[in-house]
């Protein structure tokens, strides 16, 4: 399979107060296309830093990232707004619903940002709702739903513009054991149905989901690891 | 309580950027409304200094209901009448401005006079600071001349020398025994520097239908406005029955003397006091704002005292003392800026002010900064302090504000707060529009003639000083064209009234061949003024027809008189006047007055604000020369640069006459009371709405930008989900656009309803004039979308990496 992201030496420097903290040191990433990754390490070790690159909502100081086969890392920030619009799906531990608006106008809303003709929109967002089994719900607040209902619905979100990649950082990291297994069921079907899907997780339970743990302590990858896991 | 105010002085202290936008923004407000109180306590609630009993001092006058004329001086004789038959009255007094001219020392001087009966003073109860007042016999003719001097005069002209009361100066050419000095401010009846005992003229006593002087009166002791007025109604019916002639459809007209002063200003007054009273609200509205936003940065402060069992009693009242805190100090700072504001007011008024009018801060106007200051605090500070020590607030903190009812609510507050400062301060620009386009249109009018280019000036003799016609014109015979001789001057003119500054005379008018009027009522009426030849080239007056006026009119010629199109049109319609007789009436020599018509010109604004011209006719000065005549200098470049030449010009024909009223035209234009009025409170109106602008536009400003600090999250997400710059400035200004849309249609109607009451003030527009209303939204909807815009941008620089990590 094609490479779909491609991290080459990229490196990230924090500068506070005349302090020097290097986030992350020359990382080399390759995750290819339907490809299912984790990321994974302490608390403190850059695998938000390292999604947050590859979300494009931050720029490595050094190296080179290439999406899709477009290189990303020196554009500007309405491009950065572009490409994370239409290529990137954001799953967010605390769900980052608008509490204003309804399910439905929460999943309509990066599709809102891409100029989609209404009719298309409404297409698109049912398909998603259904797909995370939360059609029924469209018209209900964020309020009105518990915390595993409320995650399916940000997953819609990042579903219904078909991006190219899904960026997930903690999705179960705000919800009980239930929820959390459903929230990684959904995911790994999505898989299943071809998607690519990068996660950072520190829960090794939930890691082995992905088709490929990579292990990053202080910035570096310390390990690479493919699952074997007969369940999946 | 000193603890609440200890901890209220530290939450301040705490945040000083909070509190100095509140005190500065609640000083604005109550600097605005006090300034405009100094003005309104001055012109309609402060009694009138030095007089005693003036809840029962009257003015009288007469109307002629039939023509129009609300009120008018009033004739002698009827005066004479009244003083005799009126019962409710127990002192009464005629009185007449005048020019008098101070001479024998130094370089003649021309003041403020007043002639009055000797007992006015005495009536009013106001005594002279040196010497007497006038005894009863001092206003008999054959009298020895006597004057008693203003204060101000007393000091300027006679260093307040008080050797100077019994000495002998020279008043009209007259030696006149000063006899006494009135106090410091006295001007009555309002700028007058010098009084005279009356001395009417011989026949006047006998002398219905001309109407000269002023009068003033006391009611006796228990009696009452409304007796008084139907007494003299009943004694004014009397002398219609006995002079019908000249009383017949005449009526004594009876207020309290306050209520006539300031019968021009009190609606504008009123008016504009409303108005900044919306500036006031509307600053109210933004401390509440901030206090709101202040408020839901304490919620956890707050939750714990709640949690600690404060009651909520307890905490409304420490947070009330906070806004009561700042109300105290905006007040400081807001007296502070009135103490700037009210002199700043009274430098754009044009003319010397009444006597009465005082402007200084009274315990009135301290006691209405502190009513304002605990209002403004209970207003600002009630709502945010009501919503803060909800008790529900404990429960918010408890999950986190998920429930975000709290925080819903504030924002609903927070929002009609900036609708309702939208409306007030549309309603405000909106009068302030109405107010600034009617001036303007004031000056689109136009006159009839050219005041541009023209310096003016009077000049004249009192009637004391000759009582030899021939003096005045010989005067004005050799002044003209020594004026009109000067380097630079065009032409030169001199004329009994100019146009434009509402001057000039009215007279009867007799038409030849046509019966007279069968009662006063009757009676047409035209303009008058007396001109030299000069005067229509002077001030590019145009010549319609016939001809103007030459050296030829004179003494030994035939009556002639030039009329213009106004009285063509009401004596002459469809005929040609040239040839035409008509005379003057009213004048008591009995002989008869026939003037030919032998020229027509175009038609003159006696008052610029007038939309109809008074049909006006001029007669040669050389037939027949006032006393007083005001001059007019056509020059080449600027006018006011030719008053030395002029007052030396003047001098040289006679060394005792001082030119005074010495203006450009257009500014003597500009000075005269119904163009200065207009403008003050267009200006003034203006000012406040600027005022109001700048709040509301900071109110909503604001509003939007604690929103954007609010939703800093989810600005955040939108961002992450590829939300543009140009989508997240869109929702901002979307969500502001909202609440401008509807303050400005609240604002609009409530515009619409408040306009009529300035319909009254209003020149050549309607209240509701389409290009105000028009503009005038738009431009605050455009000043409302900036402060929206600004907080908007500031949204897109919100870095979405930090906004999902703070969420």
């Amino acid at each position: 399979m094609e490479s779909l992201i491609k991290l080459e030496g990229v490196t990230k420097v924090f500068l506070t107060d005349e302090v020097e903290t290097h986030a992350l040191s020359g990382i080399h990433l390759d995750i290819r296309q339907g490809e299912y990754v984790s990321i994974a390490g302490p608390s403190g070790c850059g695998k938000s830093t390292l999604l947050s690159i590859l979300g494009l909502l931050d720029s490595p100081t050094d190296g080179s990232y290439i999406l899709n086969g477009r290189p990303v890392q020196g554009l500007s920030l309405p491009e950065r707004a572009r490409i994370r619009n239409r290529e990137i799906g954001f799953i967010f531990q605390s769900f980052n619903l608008i509490g204003d608006l309804t399910v439905y106008e929460n999943v309509e809303l990066p599709l809102t940002y891409r100029g989609m003709p209404a009719s298309e929109r409404k297409a698109a967002v049912t398909g998603a709702l259904e797909k995370v089994g939360m059609g029924h719900r469209a018209k209900h607040l964020p309020s009105q739903l518990s915390g595993g209902q409320q995650q399916r619905v940000a997953v819609a979100r990042a579903l219904a513009g078909r991006p190219a990649v899904l960026l997930a950082d903690e999705p179960t990291g705000n919800l009980d054991s239930k929820n959390g297994d459903s929230v990684m069921q959904l995911l790994a079907e999505l898989h299943k149905g071809g998607a690519t899907i990068v996660m950072v997780t520190h829960d090794t339970r939930f890691a082995r989901h992905a088709d490929r743990t990579i292990h990053i302590f202080d910035g570096r990858v310390v390990q690479e690891q493919m699952e074997t896991d007969p369940t999946r | 309580m000193i603890s609440d105010l200890r901890f209220a002085l530290r939450q301040l202290a705490k945040s000083p950027g909070f509190a100095a936008i509140a005190i500065f923004t609640l000083a604005l407000g109550i600097g605005s409304a006090t300034t405009a109180f100094t003005a309104l306590d001055a012109i309609l609630l402060r009694p009138l200094p030095f007089i005693q009993h003036q809840d029962r001092m009257l003015y009288l006058g007469e109307a002629i209901p039939s023509k129009g004329v609300d009120s008018t001086d009033v004739c002698y004789a009827d005066f004479l009448a009244w003083r005799e038959r009126a019962q409710t009255l127990g002192a009464l007094w005629a009185f007449e401005d005048r020019t008098v001219i101070l001479s024998g020392k130094d370089t003649p001087e021309r003041v403020n006079g007043c002639g009055l009966d000797p007992g006015a003073f005495q009536a009013m109860g106001v005594q002279p600071v040196y010497g007497r007042n006038f005894l009863p016999a001092e206003d008999r003719a054959d009298a020895p001349r006597v004057a008693i001097l203003g204060y101000g005069l007393w000091q300027r002209r006679f260093g307040g020398d008080p050797a100077v009361v019994g000495q002998d100066v020279r008043i009209n050419g007259q030696p006149t025994r000063i006899v006494g000095v009135m106090p410091d401010g006295w001007r009555y009846p309002a700028t007058a520097d010098l009084w005279q005992p009356l001395q009417p003229e011989p026949d006047s006593e006998q002398r219905h239908g001309f109407f000269h002087y002023s009068a003033h009166a006391m009611l006796k002791p228990g009696a009452t406005v409304e007796q008084a007025r139907a007494e003299l109604a009943g004694i004014s019916a009397s002398l219609a029955r006995e002079f019908p002639a000249t009383n017949e459809g005449l009526v004594a007209v009876v207020r309290p003397v306050r209520e006539q002063a300031v019968d021009n200003a009190r609606e504008l007054t009123l008016l504009l006091f409303g108005a900044v009273m919306f500036v006031f609200l509307i600053a109210c509205a933004n401390v509440s704002n901030l206090l709101l936003a202040s408020a839901s940065s304490r919620t956890k402060e707050i939750a714990v005292r709640l949690a600690l069992g404060a009651g909520r009693r307890v905490l409304l009242r420490q947070l009330l003392v906070e806004s009561l805190l700042l109300g105290a100090l905006g007040a400081g700072g807001g007296l502070l800026l009135a103490s700037w504001g009210v002199p700043l007011m009274l430098s754009a008024i044009p003319v010397d002010l009444p006597f009465w009018l005082r402007f200084d801060f009274d315990p009135r106007v301290f006691g209405f900064v502190t009513g304002l200051a605990v209002i403004g605090s209970v207003l600002c500070g009630l709502v945010p302090a009501w919503q803060a020590s909800h008790p529900g607030i404990v429960d918010e903190i408890k999950e986190g504000g998920r429930s975000g009812h709290a925080s819903a609510r504030s924002h609903r507050v927070r929002n009609g707060l900036v609708i309702a400062e939208i409306a007030l301060a549309l309603v405000l620009l909106v009068g302030a529009g109405l107010m600034m386009r009617s001036f303007l249109q004031l000056g689109r009018v136009a006159p009839g003639f050219d005041p541009r280019g023209v310096l003016t000036f009077r000049v004249g003799f009192p009637s004391a000083l000759t009582d030899d016609p021939n003096v005045p014109r010989r005067f004005f015979h050799d002044l003209v064209p020594a004026l009109a001789a000067l380097p630079g001057v065009e032409s030169a003119a001199a004329t009994s009234g100019l146009p434009g500054i509402n001057a000039g005379g009215f007279a009867g008018i007799q038409v030849e061949g046509q019966p007279a009027p069968k009662n006063f009522s009757e009676q047409p009426y035209a303009m008058t003024r007396t001109v030299t030849p000069g005067y229509f080239t002077t001030l590019r007056i145009p010549q319609h027809r016939g001809r103007l006026f030459n050296a030829n009119d004179d003494e030994q010629h035939p009556r002639v008189a030039i009329v213009d199109d106004a009285f063509v049109q009401k004596f002459f319609p469809h005929q040609d006047p040239l040839g035409r007789r008509f005379q003057p009436t009213g004048k008591s020599e009995g002989a008869a007055r026939w003037m030919e018509i032998v020229g027509v010109v175009g038609n003159t604004r006696r008052s610029l604000d007038r939309t109809e011209p008074n049909p006006t006719f001029y007669t040669p000065a050389s037939q027949d020369t006032p006393n007083f005549m005001s001059l007019a200098l056509r020059v080449r470049g600027d006018p006011a640069a030719y008053a030395d030449a002029a007052r030396t010009a003047v001098l040289a024909v006679n060394k005792d006459i001082p030119i005074y009223w010495i203006y450009p035209f257009e500014q003597a234009i500009a000075r005269s009371d119904t163009i200065w009025i207009r403008r003050f409170f267009g200006w003034l109106f203006a000012a406040f709405a600027v005022v109001a602008l700048l709040l509301a536009s900071i109110g909503i400003y604001g509003v939007m930008a604690f929103s954007v600090a609010q939703r800093t999250q989810e600005i955040g997400v939108r961002m992450a989900l590829g939300a543009q710059p140009r989508d997240v400035i869109a929702m901002v200004v979307l969500q502001g656009a909202r609440l401008v849309a509807i303050g400005l249609t609240l604002g609009f109607i409530g515009a619409y309803f408040i306009a009529l009451l300035l319909a009254g003030s209003l020149y050549g527009i309607s209240p509701h004039d389409p290009p105000t209303f028009a503009v005038v939204p738009l431009l605050l909807a455009a000043v409302a979308l900036l402060a929206c815009y600004l907080p908007s941008r500031r949204a897109t620089l919100i870095n979405p990496l930090v906004a999902l990590r703070a969420g």
